[in-house]
């Protein structure tokens, strides 16, 4: 499996300034923000001149593009024009991904709260998703990248079920699971070994992220769906291998059902710099706790 | 991967006999834009049907359509400024603009629903348009009302989930690699992107590579195939079986660039079904190994 690290950890750096980082603590590769206004990635519509200098600066420091990381939710719209405005937007991230060579993009399953209870709402929002990640996957197929569907609070693909159910009938192959464990533990949701199996042989992507509760009883809530606020938080991010989730199980499990990709380091400081060290510090342990996970494995299976 | 399509009219006019022909090249991709004497998609009723008949029965897949949207003048004041003396005359200009501008419409609000829709029923992802025709000696950039026409075609496009691709065509305001990339970047739609025709764009005066192929490099979506020469006498570019575009260089841009698209073979030499065999063989060649097979012949001819 190969590591790479996320921009989403790398809030003070600029990206060329993170590419060196992630080269200089030994990942493999990156995954890039698309957002307006974020320092660390680059916009909705980049020029191919930017693209260009993310490509010359990365494959200068030997990384791959894992996965481009937009944060749109509109696609399940009920308004048509909202859906097609994200499809457009979501165009041309393919467009980049393909130009980077990017192996994956992570996909919000559009958007649904926990209000939007009404069976007609929830039925019509599930076809319009089902309906425009088939249309997106014909684009990304043409450039051979992989849509992501994370498992995410505040989408349709809250639980693991949920999200397997959606790329089964979505049934496109360059549509798959981002397996998210610890956005399935902060939701409640279905522990390690029962996602792993109701995932089994459609996850494309994975991230890397550890937690711990502060308090376990607090049912989850939040009103975005991007993050959750401060206020609304059960949880503390952590390095990873200082939290709750047993990485080496999740690992185990991964490698046992085939799964050979991206590890992505989705290092929270974004959203929580308070809980977490500058990334010259915690992602450089994360990635090392990872590596010697890794390493354990390979050693048990010979 | 780059993969070869051919356009079936450039074969033979009649359906049946194109396609007995490109699948026994080993080819199963084609273009469509000719079918007897109509044009895609206002066929008449027989071969609305036959077509589809046929397209099941050889099992192709229809890579892009070319239903000549926009291969015409743009809108024009019906109502002129220089009147003339006599009224009948006037009458008759008027007639005339009117006209026009009906074709403008039908194209717009008739013939790209229509041509969308049987895009999508056959399965082809691209739609080969042009930039209506550039009035003869002008050499200014494209108008503003072009690019909102061509804005609201891309947005129409996307709601049908196909890319428009704008063929480089010496009569049109995208005449050439320089002049159709302005137009793509300003109507600043993912939805629109660039057929790239070398051979038309050295008929309009441009040098196609490397010098038109640096301009439309990233939004390429479609690539004619077919080569001209000048003629030595009269100065006038003619297509030619093997003429003066560098499509060794051209190709292997293209393989630099990772265009994974379809290249559509269109020789418009004599005699057809020879001409077309040629130009699929040393298309065939270039892709595979990167040489040219074909000896300079007359222009306009195997």
């Amino acid at each position: 499996m190969k590591l790479a690290g996320h921009t989403m950890g790398t809030p003070e750096l600029g990206l060329v300034d993170a590419l060196r980082l992630f080269r200089e603590i030994g990942l493999d590769g990156a995954e890039i923000i698309c957002d307006e206004n974020y320092p660390c990635g680059f916009s909705y519509n980049p020029t191919r001149t930017e693209l260009k200098k993310v490509k010359c600066v990365a494959e200068g420091e030997g990384l791959e593009v894992a996965g481009l990381t937009p944060y749109v939710t509109e696609i399940n719209s009920l308004d048509k024009s909202k859906r097609l405005a994200a499809r457009a937007t979501l165009l041309r991230v393919i467009d980049a991904a393909g130009f980077l060579g990017a192996h994956a993009i992570r996909i919000y399953a559009g958007s649904l709260t926990p209000a939007e209870i009404d069976k007609q709402l929830v039925a019509d929002k599930w076809h319009y998703l089902i309906d425009e990640l088939r249309c997106l996957a014909e684009n990304a197929g043409d450039v051979g990248v992989y849509l992501a569907v994370e498992n995410h609070f505040n989408t349709m693909a809250v639980s693991a079920a949920d999200t397997a159910r959606l790329i089964k009938e979505v049934d496109h192959p360059h549509v798959g699971i981002l397996y998210d464990q610890a956005n399935l533990v902060f939701t409640h949701k279905e522990p390690t070994e029962e996602a792993l199996a109701l995932q089994r042989g459609l996850i494309v992507y994975v991230h890397v992220k550890d937690l711990v509760f502060v308090n376990r009883d607090i049912p989850f809530r939040a009103v975005a769906v991007a993050k959750v606020d401060s206020s609304e938080r059960a949880v503390r991010s952590r390095v990873v291998g200082q939290g709750e989730i047993d990485w080496f199980s999740i690992l185990r499990g991964l490698k046992e059902q085939g799964y050979d990709g991206w590890l992505s380091l989705e290092y929270e400081r974004r959203w929580h710099p308070q809980d977490l060290p500058a990334a010259e510090i915690g992602m450089r342990e994360s990635a090392r706790y990872v590596r010697n996970l890794l390493a354990k494995l390979e050693g048990d299976s010979q | 991967m780059i993969e070869i399509s051919v356009i079936t009219d450039e074969v033979s006019a009649d359906p049946q006999t194109a396609l007995e022909l490109i699948t026994s090249w080993g080819l199963n991709a084609i273009e469509l834009r000719g079918v007897e004497c109509y044009r895609v998609p206002d066929l008449n009723a027989y071969w609305e049907k036959r077509l589809r008949t046929l397209l099941r029965d050889f099992g192709v897949e229809v890579v892009a359509l070319s239903p000549g949207l926009f291969k015409i003048p743009f809108y024009a004041d019906d109502v002129r400024a220089d009147q003339q003396i006599l009224r009948w005359e006037d009458n008759a200009a008027y007639a005339s603009l009117h006209e026009r501008n009906q074709k403008v419409d039908y194209h717009l609000n008739t013939l790209l629903p229509r041509s969308l829709d049987m895009a999508t029923e056959l399965g082809a992802r691209r739609l080969v348009i042009f930039s209506f025709d550039r009035p003869h000696g002008d050499q200014g950039p494209t108008p503003q009302p072009v690019i909102e026409v061509l804005r609201v075609s891309a947005e129409r496009a996307a709601e049908a989930n196909i890319m428009l691709c704008i063929e480089v065509e010496h009569m049109c305001w995208g005449n050439t690699g320089a002049a159709t990339a302005d137009i793509v970047r300003r109507v600043n739609h993912p939805f629109l992107r660039i057929n790239w025709d070398p051979a038309n764009a050295l008929k309009a005066g441009e040098e196609p590579f490397p010098g038109g192929y640096s301009e439309v490099a990233e939004y390429v979506s479609h690539v004619h195939f077919k080569d001209a020469a000048s003629n030595p006498e009269t100065g006038e570019v003619e297509w030619s079986m093997k003429g003066d575009i560098d499509w060794v260089g051209q190709i292997a841009a293209l393989k630099a660039n990772d265009y994974r698209g379809y290249i559509s073979v269109e020789s418009h030499c004599l005699p057809k079904v020879a001409a077309a065999k040629a130009a699929v063989d040393r298309l065939r060649s270039l892709l595979e190994t990167g040489r040219d097979t074909v000896s300079r012949t007359q222009s306009g001819g195997v």
